[in-house]
């Protein structure tokens, strides 16, 4: 009770220590290939965490796995202080609701507009008047610098930048305390992805966000995270800050981080 | 710390005249979840500006005081930035004070971009002009297909004057797909409709002692219309919808787009081989369907009035005439092409959604059989008026 009393007073504004999802010894194997192994991690509130890794070290299936979508084999999600799997469904709903998630392309429903897409949560979940949910849904809309014309468009209508960020508003919509976002910059252009790097900070400093993402982004690393978490070796081999990374003997990490593009994203901070 | 175990305190708002003005004290938490009660506090709790201003006494000022505010969110803060926006606009100057840290920013950033009216919608069109559309846009899609027939058939027919640019692996493929592996379900069905057909008609002609002309019902029946109907409707089911969906989704990921940026042509790569095969394959199920239909009528006509297989072959070698079946059998290659034609036409209007596909592919089917069904009866029409 105590923990879930926290996150209520978690967003007055005054900041403090505190764990938003907590991962304890998770592990997840299909069938016979072992993904994850005793994997442990806390996402504090407040921070921008990044998640790296190799191609097929299974930064989605965690991510999954962190929203339930995929079952762990073994060990404990908590998120907010609930248990993912043995709190009562009424409190995993409620935790469900604390989160925002973007996924990779969007995901918005194709056969709502772009309004409706942003507005859906509000009118599952609150009792908000259709006047007020158009209000919130276009404020959500501008947040994410979108136009005003793309309220009433069709996903299929938007190219894949204009997806993602109304993705993001919808993901922002019930101003949620976590936001987990899926490769967020990928197969943006630079600007735009710029521009949504600018936008998490402004998000982050408006509404007290707890980020997690999963990038490859170099740029957007060094631009907005705070601590980087690097899965490596079946786990999370190390969650610092990219200066702190820099100092570990490991080669995987030296690469990525000390490869050429590496070292320009660098210079682009410098 | 106590507080941590209390629920976020309920909002609650005070009005209170002051200095001719109206003074509105915000207390506890302003978010998502309690908005709709919000809007109503806000609305009684500025009713007596409103009442004033009827009076014709121009208020001074409103000024929301948001010291008391423990929580505020992104749609608390639109709301209130809303409702001072409309008092401004009447004319009433209002103010914020003792705005808490960190709501400022919220505050600021809460706001509908400038110049936003009500939304500039499509409008619904009045009935006569809705309607008029519907016409328009049908008799558009009508003279596209028609235009695409066209493409088609130039392009069968320069296939006809060079058959060795027609690609053998995707034809056989495409026969296979569509013949062969509708031959289980059209043998049963039509079987069933063969045994159905004989056992009524038996039964019907019993009644007048004629029970042995249900032969003669069975093939006249079987052979003209029923075999090639529900064989077609058959083919029109599997065929065009997988012929929409496979087209559909290669436009969708631009594969199309691929083929005709190689310079060539899609039609002669997608569309020949699939029109190829059901056009040759649809008279050769229809032939296994008349077979069956009438073998299904040789076991109900046993079953019922005692007819044996050599009796029921002999008068229906009495009976038989070549016309029927040909009849029949003639139609075949037309119902094949308005199959595919459909079925290709819609997965070439696919978009880059993948639920256009999914709506085009229902859309096929039902088109398909529609045009079977039209055909057939364009057919019967000119049949009897050739006297066949």
């Amino acid at each position: 009770m105590t923990q879930t009393a926290q996150h209520n007073s978690s967003r007055t504004g005054a900041e403090e220590a505190g764990t938003a999802i907590s991962l304890r010894g998770i592990c997840n194997r299909f069938g016979s290939q072992l993904v994850h192994e005793h994997l442990d991690l806390d996402i504090q509130k407040g921070e921008i965490l990044g998640l790296i890794g190799g191609s097929g070290s299974g930064k989605s299936v965690l991510l999954r796995t962190i929203l339930g979508l995929n079952r762990q084999s073994a060990g404990s999600v908590t998120v907010m202080g609930v248990n993912m799997e043995k709190a009562p469904e009424k409190e995993r709903s409620k935790a469900r609701q604390q989160w925002g998630v973007l996924f990779q392309e969007g995901a918005l429903f194709s056969s709502l507009s772009v309004g409706e897409n942003i507005a859906f949560p509000l009118r599952e979940f609150t009792s908000v008047s259709q006047q007020m949910r158009e209000a919130i849904a276009r404020m959500k809309l501008s947040f994410v610098g979108l136009p005003q014309d793309a309220f009433d468009k069709l996903p299929g209508e938007l190219s894949g930048g204009m997806k993602k960020r109304a993705g993001l508003a919808r993901a922002l919509v019930m101003d949620p305390a976590i936001l987990l976002l899926d490769e967020p910059t990928a197969g943006l252009d630079p600007l735009s992805a710029a521009a949504f790097d600018a936008l998490l900070l402004k998000l982050r400093a408006s509404l007290n966000l707890t980020v997690c993402m999963v990038t490859h982004d170099l740029d957007s690393l060094y631009a907005v995270c705070d601590r980087v978490a690097v899965l490596a070796e079946k786990r999370i081999y190390a969650v610092d800050s990219i200066d702190a990374l820099m100092t570990l003997d490991y080669p995987w990490i030296q690469e990525y981080f000390t490869g050429p593009r590496g070292r320009a994203a660098r210079r682009g901070v410098d | 710390m106590t507080i941590q175990h209390k629920p976020p305190a309920a909002l609650q708002l005070v009005s209170r005249s002051e200095e001719g003005g109206l003074r509105l004290a915000f207390s506890g938490a302003l978010t998502l979840a309690c908005l709709p009660k919000a809007e109503g506090l806000l609305q009684s709790a500025l009713k007596p500006l409103e009442q004033e201003r009827a009076q014709g006494a121009r208020p001074a000022f409103a000024l929301f005081d948001l010291r008391g505010l423990s929580q505020l969110d992104s749609s608390g803060a639109l709301l209130l930035n809303l409702k001072a926006e409309s008092l401004r606009a009447r004319g009433i100057p209002c103010e914020y004070t003792e705005i808490a840290e960190g709501h400022a920013e919220l505050l600021h950033q809460a706001a509908l971009p400038q110049g936003q009216g009500p939304a500039a919608r499509e409008k619904k069109l009045p009935f006569p002009a809705a309607l008029g559309k519907r016409v328009c846009d049908s008799a558009l899609l009508l003279a596209s297909l028609t235009a695409f027939l066209g493409s088609v058939l130039s392009c069968l027919g320069g296939l006809f004057r060079h058959p060795s640019r027609l690609r053998a692996a995707p034809l056989i493929y495409h026969m296979e797909e569509v013949g062969l592996k509708a031959v289980p379900i059209v043998s049963l069905l039509t079987f069933l409709i063969g045994l159905v057909v004989a056992y009524m008609g038996a039964q019907q002609l019993a009644l007048f002692g004629a029970d042995i002309f249900a032969v003669n019902l069975l093939e006249v029946t079987v052979l003209r219309e029923m075999a090639v109907l529900i064989t077609a409707i058959v083919v029109a089911g599997r065929s065009s919808s997988a012929f929409t969906a496979q087209i559909g989704a290669m436009v969708a990921n631009q594969e199309v787009d691929a083929l005709r940026s190689m310079g060539l042509n899609p039609l002669a790569l997608l569309v020949a081989p699939r029109m190829l095969a059901l056009i040759l394959c649809l008279p050769m199920l229809v032939f296994i369907a008349d077979i069956m239909a009438l073998f299904g009528g040789a076991v109900a006509i046993l079953f019922t009035i005692n007819i044996s297989f050599t009796a029921f072959i002999t008068q229906l070698g009495s009976v038989a005439k070549l016309n029927n079946a040909l009849v029949g059998l003639i139609k075949t290659p037309f119902f094949a092409l308005a199959i595919g034609l459909i079925g290709c036409f819609h997965g070439f209007r696919a978009t880059s959604s993948a639920e256009s596909v999914g709506f085009l592919t229902t859309l096929s089917v039902v088109q398909s059989i529609f045009a079977v069904i039209v055909l057939d009866a364009l057919f019967a029409i000119f049949f009897s008026t050739i006297r066949m």
